[in-house]
């Protein structure tokens, strides 16, 4: 999955640059002399430059933590989108409910995309909400790994099942 | 930083040409007397550290750029005083609320000021 791997580089990066900002010595006060004494005029440079690449290390860390952060995010429209689908589903079959109540019933042949409606409107509806959970770290094991995978094969595996269920009982 | 000042700069020093260019365009935003911050020039020019430290030495060979010494207090922030040379600095100084700490374990800080 082309994010988890992005993710899984980023990760590295920051771990990599994490070693690199760790590895350059700390400069105290009382380090001064000592630096001085062993490379005379040159320490001023040296401190600037030792300096310069720990705030440009900073900076990066800074940089790939945020992209991180922003990779695993959710996409703000998952779970709104999967109440509207679910709710829009539910609005549908009520409304059939509805009409059969009134003696208007589906006929024979309207049979068929009336299950695939349920079907396409459950699993859409799971695999936005899955996907959301999934990327907001509700559901560990696989999720935290692979969400995308989660929801995508959550919500084929309802779109199988209610296929199956409605062709059983209802067609 | 004057035009005629960057230019002889450029011409004498072409190698350091892109960070001295970079330097003229953060400079620019710079009142003299302000203080330019090692995270404002890691993030303002974008050349290696070695290529930045230099160019920036040629600005205060120029007089354009004063290079003083701060160092941090026990809470992580910078202390007011500044000092020309890291080996000046005392064994103790007032944090911002007066209190004086110990400085042997403090990181020593280099920062710029633009002088013209």
């Amino acid at each position: 999955m082309p994010n988890d791997s992005l993710t899984a580089r980023l990760i590295a990066r920051a771990n990599e640059i994490h070693e690199k900002l760790e590895a350059i010595p700390r400069l105290r006060v009382k380090d001064v002399e000592q630096l001085y004494a062993a490379q005379g005029n040159a320490a001023t440079n040296e401190i600037l430059v030792l300096e310069l690449e720990k705030v440009r290390l900073e900076l990066e860390l800074e940089r790939a933590r945020r992209e991180i952060e922003r990779m695993q995010q959710a996409p703000k429209w998952l779970q709104p989108a999967g109440l509207a689908v679910g709710l829009l589903t539910l609005i549908f079959f009520m409304g059939l409910v509805g009409a059969s109540v009134y003696g208007k019933v589906v006929p024979e042949g309207g049979k068929f995309p009336v299950v695939i409606v349920l079907a396409l409107g459950t699993a859409l509806s799971a695999s936005f909400l899955t996907g959301h959970a999934t990327m907001t770290g509700q559901i560990p094991f696989f999720g935290d790994k692979y969400p995308l995978a989660v929801s995508l094969g959550g919500g084929f595996a309802i779109l199988i099942l209610i296929l199956l269920v409605g062709w059983k009982i209802y067609l | 930083m004057s035009q005629a000042n960057l230019e002889a700069l450029v011409s004498e020093h072409p190698k350091s040409k892109r960070a001295l260019l970079k330097l003229q365009s953060l400079l620019s935003k710079h009142r003299p007397g302000s203080v330019i911050t090692l995270e404002e020039l890691a993030r303002e020019v974008p050349v290696e550290s070695r290529s930045l430290a230099y160019a920036l030495s040629l600005l205060e060979e120029a007089g354009i750029l004063r290079r003083v010494y701060k160092v941090t207090t026990p809470s992580g922030v910078l202390a007011d005083a500044e000092f020309d040379d890291p080996r000046e600095i005392p064994a103790q100084l007032p944090d911002v609320w007066e209190h004086y700490f110990d400085t042997s374990e403090s990181d020593v800080v280099p920062v710029f000021k633009r002088v013209a």
